[in-house]
């Protein structure tokens, strides 16, 4: 079948759900009502709260244990490459990331491959990350948007895949690559670079959706005359780079993007004080890119400890006050919530069992143990430098209010010049449900490893999530209890589930190393 | 793009200062290239390798490399050091020396190992007939002949010095390898572990981890028999650190100690 046929196809299928809107265009209508067609996966978190829950609930506890595979899609093993891409799903197609840089499109009711775009990057182009890794595309009017490794950012038309722009969002050769998944908003597209344990100092760009012209960009470490420049005891500062996705309140007009570490990672001896705005939480006015505010979580880092986790937006009630909340389990072992609107720490606790800080005082800022600071002769410290999560995404469930995290229990021994990893055998993972107010543990799901799998949470009552041996399974969302487990077997997946509908079946899909699976009741 | 200009123009120093111990250590002086020098290799290392692949070069976010020297050969190691793995997250120290980078190779290999003495002191011919005498080959292999239930000893004389070997003789257990990281996976698997499993039924399995996940576990027994175990069929799974499957060597002679030690520290690899 044609692309052309196949499109009108599935615009003739999709008409009737999404209300004769030509299939794939997205208008920014759709992505801000995302949590109301859960029929589609239109963002990296779901919705711009990066909430990853679903209201579907065709699959649920009473028959998840019926799941089985519909379809795999599998490419060539690369050596060193994973499938990490969260898949965006809209009206009957599936877009996802092959690492490095190629988009495909696949019928998300088969598996079957309609387009694929690979960009033409040069021999020598530099993996800064430690592989080359993309977490996804966004979507928006017809166009689907990717970061590449050579760090430009290119707009493909949705049906098609034929290029409708590519810009340079920042030299390859000066140690800026790109993994994140871009953001869509109202007419932009917002997108950070990597490469600040290279060096490179962190940014975040918003181009106009319809040509790539820049808006807008901010630098996230400051220059030698602007504020923050005296917390780098006369250093300029580097790194901080927004390598990972971000959240967006339509309402306040703000992004929410965490930071990366200060660079050089260790040590920091050359960078005396807090290293603003390195490993922190900014809030950007999402119209002229100016910082609103900021929440730094590990004042001056030197464990390696990036703060770019996807943080969480949420209301409730806290004290007998409805507030808008933003939550962030950090890398550095403790659960935040703040206000989103004003930055104000309403409460904090550690998720994993962290060893280097006494707890966070009144403002959220770590009471650091004398341990923090690595003995030459190697101090044990719970995190490791992979910290208690990394990168993959957190689920919040707004019928339970439960933020579900995959907890990293590994340690590491840290000296002034780097770390070493502890014993697997001395190490495990866990899918750790917490109250999302207050951090507190309701109850957890232990794994034989630390994992990199993101949860999704649905409204059947589930958590599903994965395991660091390839076991892809479903857990009660109340309980923690395995209802459903699937042995995909391969050894380090690093996924991120989502699900959608079509044609009234709920779909489940995975990536683990160099296939996507999508699973169904029968 | 003023912002940017002028930025670089900024950082040029403290970039400079960052890559100032990289790039300025004392170059090799004559006659180093024979003997590098440790210390340099060391500081070196830390401070361009440690961070991804651990300072001991057992792996992190990065493989392990402690074998590496020995499988691929100084020369080549050093090369992949200032030419980097394209496609990988290992980038080229184009900046290092030869003499540099053979320092951190140097530096490698004697990682992983014990900081015990290299020194042979047994007879090699005589530690073979040690080797044979006591059934080894059972459960070890050297070129191809012997058992599997045991490491390959082909080439162990490359990694191990021997009186690592004379105290691994003495006391099998005690100081069990950990698997090499492969890809980017982190978190090292003690090697040759034994479980012991009893299932529901109060049946008995002490075996070699040889597989285990989150819900099941493969444990090979001392005869060889693999056992595909459901951990929630298991009444207790409990591992026994310490133990080995290979017999403690302790009783023989403090010569026949040093001779078998000094065999093992021959094998250097196919032959």
């Amino acid at each position: 079948m044609s692309v052309r046929k196949y499109a009108l196809v599935v615009a003739l299928v999709m008409a009737g759900s999404s209300a004769g809107a030509l299939a794939q265009d997205v208008p920014y209508q759709r992505l801000l009502n995302a949590d109301r067609t859960p029929q589609d996966w239109l963002t990296y978190g779901g919705d711009y709260q990066s909430h990853r829950f679903s209201g579907l609930k065709q699959i649920n506890k009473s028959n998840v244990g019926n799941l089985r595979p519909v379809w795999i899609y599998q490419r060539s093993r690369v050596a060193g490459e994973f499938f990490e891409a969260t898949p965006v799903v809209a009206d009957g197609l599936m877009y996802i990331v092959e690492p490095p840089s190629t988009v495909t499109a696949l019928d998300a009711r088969t598996g079957l491959k309609i387009w694929s775009w690979s960009p033409n990057m040069p021999k020598d182009v530099k993996y800064i990350g430690l592989h080359a890794s993309n977490r996804g595309v966004a979507i928006l009017d017809g166009t689907v948007y990717v970061g590449t490794l050579d760090c430009h950012l290119a707009a493909l038309d949705a049906k098609t895949g034929a290029l409708r722009w590519i810009v340079e969002v920042e030299k390859n050769s000066d140690n800026h690559a790109i993994s994140a998944n871009p953001l869509a908003i109202n007419g932009k597209i917002i997108i950070g670079t990597g490469g600040g344990d290279r060096d490179a100092r962190g940014l975040l760009d918003a181009y106009d959706a319809k040509t790539g012209k820049r808006l807008w960009r901010i630098w996230t470490v400051p220059n030698k005359d602007e504020p923050g420049a005296e917390t780098w005891g006369g250093a300029v500062g580097n790194g901080g780079d927004v390598w990972n996705g971000g959240s967006y309140d339509p309402d306040l007009n703000l992004l929410y993007y965490g930071t990366g570490n200060p660079s050089p990672a260790f040590g920091g001896q050359t960078r005396p004080g807090d290293n603003l705005y390195t490993c922190s939480l900014l809030a950007i006015d999402a119209s002229t890119g100016k910082m609103k505010w900021y929440f730094q979580f590990t004042p001056h880092d030197i464990h390696d400890w990036d703060s770019t986790q996807i943080p969480v937006l949420f209301d409730s009630t806290v004290g007998g006050k409805p507030r808008k909340l933003v939550a962030m389990a950090n890398r550095n072992g403790f659960y935040y919530v703040l206000d989103r609107a004003t930055a104000e720490f309403v409460a904090g606790a550690p998720y994993i069992g962290q060893t280097w800080a006494k707890g966070l005082d009144e403002k959220g800022r770590p009471i650091k143990l004398p341990s923090y600071n690595p003995a030459p002769t190697g101090t044990l410290t719970n995190p490791s430098t992979s910290g208690a999560n990394n990168w993959t995404a957190p689920a919040y469930d707004p019928e339970n209010k439960l933020f579900y995290v995959s907890a990293r229990e590994l340690s590491a021994v840290f000296t002034p010049t780097g770390s070493n990893f502890q014993s697997g055998d001395d190490a495990y993972g866990a899918i750790r449900a917490l109250e999302a107010t207050t951090g507190k543990l309701k109850w957890q799901y232990r794994m034989l490893a630390p994992a990199w799998v993101s949860t999704l949470a649905t409204a059947g009552g589930l958590v599903f999530s994965g395991d660091d041996e390839g076991d892809f399974f479903a857990l009660n969302a109340d309980t923690g209890k395995l209802l459903w487990s699937f042995p995909m077997s391969g050894v380090d997946p690093r996924d991120s589930p989502v699900t959608y509908s079509i044609g009234g079946k709920q779909y489940v899909v995975v990536s683990s190393i160099d296939i996507y699976a999508a699973f169904g009741l029968p | 793009m003023s912002t940017m200009h002028s930025r670089l123009a900024a950082f040029a120093m403290p970039a400079l200062f960052v890559a100032l111990p990289v790039i300025l250590v004392p170059s090799a002086a004559p006659g180093q290239g024979r003997r590098p020098d440790l210390s340099t290799g060391k500081q070196l290392f830390d401070a361009s390798c440690s961070s991804c692949h651990g300072l001991d070069a057992s792996g992190g976010q990065g493989p392990n490399i402690q074998r590496i020297p020995a499988s691929l050969g100084d020369e080549a190691t050093a090369k992949i050091i200032k030419g980097g793995v394209p496609g990988t997250g290992m980038p080229a120290f184009a900046g290092l020396t030869d003499a540099q980078a053979m320092q951190i190779v140097a530096h490698i290999r004697t990682l992983g190992n014990t900081a015990m003495g290299n020194l042979a002191t047994g007879d090699p011919e005589k530690g073979k007939g040690v080797y044979e005498a006591n059934e080894c080959a059972h459960c070890h292999t050297v070129n191809g002949v012997g058992g599997d239930l045991g490491p390959d000893l082909t080439a162990i004389g490359r990694l191990r010095p021997p009186d690592f070997m004379r105290l691994e003789l003495q006391n099998p257990g005690g100081n069990l390898p950990k698997s090499p990281v492969t890809g980017i996976a982190i978190g090292k698997w003690t090697e040759y572990l034994i479980f012991r499993a009893v299932t529901k039924d109060r049946h008995v399995v002490e075996g070699m981890r040889t597989a285990e996940s989150t819900l099941e576990i493969v444990l090979e027994d001392a005869n060889g028999n693999f056992h595909s175990l459901h951990k929630a069929d298991l009444q207790s799974l409990e591992k026994e650190p310490g133990k080995s499957f290979m017999p403690s060597q302790a009783s023989l002679s403090n010569v026949d100690l040093n001779n078998l030690a000094a065999y093992l520290a021959s094998l250097k690899g196919a032959q």
